[in-house]
């Protein structure tokens, strides 16, 4: 059983990157079971690897083969009918998207900025629809098929925050931030998981008066890749137990492609995404 | 409850990797527990990279600072000592010792192998003793006689061990799509397929890949937490190995 205090956690993504998209669901998830509070950053990768050199984020084709292989096995673990889109766009291409997140963060809510989060990595992995095409945009106006109504932004919202998004003010933030990030973290990739452990308050004081002025945390740990899930809760402490991708352990009892025996039932994409849709 | 049928993984690894131990003593931990064959297949990391033109995170330097923060705590988490020699890995090569194991491989089997395995990753990262020394190979004795130390020793030296690691590295780059170790190869019990597994934080994936009955419990099968190596004791808590 997680604290109440909660975990503050920076996440540290782009669309472009599909471990991100792992990551999200993952701390979406977990985020009852840990108490978690988190802090979206959407940063441009293209942006990183410009500073730090393309290492992790641009491997060699053997390389490249085997993630991409790992991928399509962590997506159908993690229950998600997710694929990496046709013609690989580069991250370069996102760009626009990038600043358009960016905007987002700044003038809405992070409810608002975590739905349209979800819109665009499933419009980017699972419809494919291409990130330059303007219809890319159309989710977060219309919410997602399920739904069936308004998405986050209405039309004229959407109009706003695209015009904000193409100003030289926006650059300059989203170019602050690969900075900030690269300096202060060390990033070179995404996805980058910060997280801000819950400081040991052994004051002489009431539970209240120690929620109302919380110790500042200064103790914080980076984690990349979908891989640290489990060292992210060793980190934590004792209460935050890594039960995989599911916080109830549900994995090892999902249907699979792989028709296992001694399991009937028939693997079921729809079925699967339907703890996310709910999420919307 | 162990599965019933046997899955067989096999772990390419080499001693200049320090994920590599992780995955080593990890693997053997779990090796009751999940009723595996498990193969060790010494292999030469840095063959492996001069062969696919890859290079390790350690000749990137902004990669760097994150590598040595993330070998720290998984080193805590799992209870298994890495704290790496000095020089390494820029100025070590593993090349002799890669020589020797797979001349013990082939000479003495799997699990003389095993142990000498361990035996060298713990004098070169824990005891730090400099891997060019004669007083290094001691660390072998008794597991090995003197004799039979020296013997295969100058077995490893011959053509047949030196090219054998050249054709190990072709083998596995283009058999199994190896860049870099820990790697391993596994086969699920109940349909004999085969998938691999690059790196020591593999496992529970592995675990979910070869079968529900394969539970992945964190650093040991039983669930318990190890003692942690870098930061200081708790009082209570005992060593394990």
């Amino acid at each position: 059983m997680a604290p109440i205090e909660t975990v503050k956690i920076d996440f540290i993504y782009d669309i472009s990157s599909p471990n991100s998209y792992i990551v999200f669901v993952t701390l979406l998830r977990y985020r009852k079971a840990w108490n978690l509070d988190i802090n979206l950053r959407p940063v441009s990768l293209d942006g990183i690897t410009a500073i730090t050199g393309p290492g992790a984020a641009n491997p060699v084709p053997i390389k490249k083969a085997y993630i991409d292989r790992d991928f399509g096995r962590m997506a159908e673990r993690w229950g998600l009918d997710i694929r990496l889109p046709p013609g690989r766009p580069s991250p370069a291409s996102l760009l626009k998207l990038v600043h358009f997140l960016r905007a987002l963060k700044d003038v809405e809510s992070p409810d608002v900025l975590t739905q349209c989060t979800v819109l665009f990595f499933e419009e980017y992995y699972s419809t494919h629809t291409s990130p330059v095409a303007p219809a890319f945009y159309d989710c977060v106006i219309k919410g997602h098929p399920a739904s069936r109504g308004q998405g986050p932004l209405s039309e004229s919202r959407f109009k706003e925050i695209w015009a904000l998004a193409a100003s030289a003010e926006i650059e300059e933030r989203v170019q602050k931030d690969v900075k900030e990030v690269v300096s202060k973290f060390k990033t070179f990739s995404c996805p980058w998981i910060v997280a801000y452990k819950v400081p040991l308050d052994d004051r002489p004081l009431s539970r209240e008066e120690k929620l109302k002025n919380p110790i500042e945390r200064t103790d914080y740990q980076s984690f990349f890749g979908p891989d640290r899930m489990d060292t992210l809760a060793y980190y934590l402490g004792p209460e935050y137990e890594w039960k995989g991708p599911f916080p109830d352990g549900r994995e090892r009892f999902l249907p699979r492609a792989l028709g296992l025996p001694g399991l009937p039932v028939e693997f079921n994409p729809e079925a699967l995404n339907s703890d996310l849709k709910a999420m919307l | 409850m162990a599965p019933l049928q046997k899955a067989h993984v096999k772990l390419l690894y080499d001693i200049s990797s320090p994920y590599s131990y992780f995955a080593f003593a990890t693997l053997l931990r779990y090796k009751e527990a999940w009723n595996l064959d498990v193969d060790l297949f010494p292999i030469f990391l840095g063959g492996v990279m001069v062969y696919t033109e890859n290079t390790p995170p350690s000749l990137r330097p902004m990669e760097v600072p994150y590598i040595i923060l993330d070998k720290g705590r998984i080193s805590d988490q799992y209870s298994v000592d890495i704290r790496s020699p000095p020089g390494h890995p820029m100025d070590t090569t593993s090349l002799n010792l890669i020589r020797f194991l797979r001349a013990v491989r082939e000479e003495e089997g799997q699990e003389i192998l095993a142990e000498c395995t361990r035996l060298i990753f713990e004098e070169f990262y824990a005891v730090q003793t400099d891997y060019r020394t004669e007083q290094f190979w001691e660390c072998l004795v008794p597991t090995l006689t003197k004799e039979n130390l020296a013997r295969i020793r100058q077995l490893s030296q011959t053509t047949r061990h030196k090219e054998g690691i050249k054709e190990d590295v072709k083998n596995a780059v283009e058999n199994y799509g190896m860049f870099g170790a820990p790697w391993m190869v596994a086969t699920r019990a109940s349909d004999g397929k085969v998938d691999v597994f690059f790196g020591a934080d593999k496992f529970d994936a592995m675990g979910w890949w070869l079968g529900p009955e394969y539970v992945w419990r964190g650093p040991y099968p039983d669930g318990q937490n190890p003692y942690p190596i870098a930061t200081p004791r708790h009082s209570g808590i005992v060593a394990r190995l």
